[in-house]
């Protein structure tokens, strides 16, 4: 105990009670979430280790996905439900991007625009995390 | 669902990923105080602050401030390791406001505290981590990570995050710092400190599913005193204040924060 006075001994006892306890009640919160039924005509995105939608068995990041295509002039209803254990966020160029968004594990976010402009937008994740690169692909094609 | 990858491969792999980078940028930056004001490398660490707070209160998803008033417990709960982790550390490390000078009355302590307070926010990582392994349907463990850049981009960070640790060392613990013999030593410890929670997280994550976002928010908070002990000495020292002295402090500052900008380019 040359290095570590007893100050700093309780401080790291405290932590390790309080990080035992964190790990209890978030286990046991993340038990009782479940996904969001889909909506008739809105697009459910379930993000998790896997990317969006299973990103990682769709060739991401060579390839896009997942990809919402849509007519001009319609309003786009996308829910995002985050069903990993670390936050996730989602932004959509042009459409979804003047604010940061994060969705906590177990929570979802319903984002709604009228898609004006025609073109091909990207979607993906705006937080670092340790699956990003698999939520950095997604497209939005307004046609 | 079965896991994919199996537990001692991606735990090792982890723990390479995470000890081995950690302790390269502790030598280098502590290499480099040889040669560079501690000052100087205070404002590159805390450079590199900026951005590893930004990207902590991201992973606690921003202390669920998305959620309005409506978050309840969880939100309370969240909001409340916050303020935890602040106390904690600053209670921790009595010395805090005291009026002695970097380098003088100081010892090995504020190092150790920085590192438990930079290492924290590895329990969150690991957990990820630990999660995605048992969770992926890759069988690849570069895959399950997103590929070579977001793989590089985890290195890097792991690079420079334990600069933070390193500048601290250099500035509160000089005389420690100068001496050839025990200053390896110390660096281990340091990493040592660095890689526990991390490696705590990605051993239970692995088996246990909970949310992550407690631990960054825990995180977010310690990294104040990180944040409180790289910038002390900023507003200390012995040159006189001029504009070309402001002037190169803030470069170094903006140095740290382009590092790891540029690391973070990787992952995007």
């Amino acid at each position: 105990m040359a290095l570590l006075d007893r100050r700093v001994f309780v401080a790291i006892l405290v932590a390790v009670v309080v990080v035992s306890a964190i790990i209890a009640v978030a286990f046991d919160l993340n038990q009782s979430r479940s996904p969001p039924a889909k909506q008739p005509g809105s697009f459910l995105m379930i993000a998790n280790a896997n990317g969006f939608n299973d990103s990682i068995d769709h060739g991401v990041p060579q390839n896009s996905w997942p990809i919402i295509t849509v007519q001009k002039g319609t309003t786009v209803t996308i829910t995002v439900y985050n069903s990993d254990v670390v936050a996730h966020g989602f932004q959509v160029v042009h459409y979804f991007d003047s604010s940061i968004q994060t969705i906590p594990p177990g929570m979802s976010l319903k984002v709604t625009f009228v898609a004006n402009t025609t073109g091909a937008f990207r979607i993906y994740c705006s937080i670092f995390c340790p699956v990003h690169g698999f939520m950095q692909s997604g497209e939005l094609l307004v046609q | 669902m079965m896991a994919m990858l199996g537990f001692a491969v991606s735990f090792l792999a982890w723990f390479a990923s995470t000890a081995i980078p950690a302790f390269v940028g502790l030598v280098i930056i502590t290499g480099a105080g040889k040669f560079v004001r501690p000052k100087l490398l205070a404002a590159f660490g805390f450079g590199i602050l900026l951005w590893f707070f930004l990207d902590t209160i991201g992973g606690s998803a921003n202390l669920y401030v998305n959620l309005g008033f409506t978050g309840g417990l969880n939100q309370f709960a969240i909001f409340a390791l916050f303020v935890i982790g602040v106390i904690l550390l600053f209670f921790a490390d009595h010395k805090m406001f005291s009026g002695d000078a970097p380098g003088e009355s100081f010892d090995f302590r504020i190092p150790l505290l920085v590192a438990i307070a930079v290492g924290v926010h590895g329990l969150g990582e690991g957990t990820a981590f630990g999660s995605t392994a048992a969770t992926t349907s890759s069988t690849s463990i570069l895959q399950a990570f997103g590929g070579v850049s977001a793989g590089v981009a985890y290195l890097l960070h792991k690079v420079l995050e334990p600069m933070m640790i390193g500048a601290c060392y250099v500035v509160y613990s000089q005389a420690r710092s100068k001496k050839a013999s025990g200053w390896l030593k110390d660096l281990l410890v340091l990493t040592v400190l660095f890689v526990i929670p991390s490696l705590v997280g990605a051993a239970t994550g692995y088996y246990i599913s909970y949310d992550a976002t407690y631990f960054f928010a825990l995180g977010t908070g310690t990294s104040a005193y990180a944040a409180l002990r790289l910038a002390r000495p900023l507003f200390m020292g012995s040159v006189p204040a001029t504009s070309y002295e402001s002037l190169k402090v803030g470069l170094w500052l903006v140095f740290g924060f382009t590092c790891i900008y540029l690391a973070a380019l990787f992952h995007s």
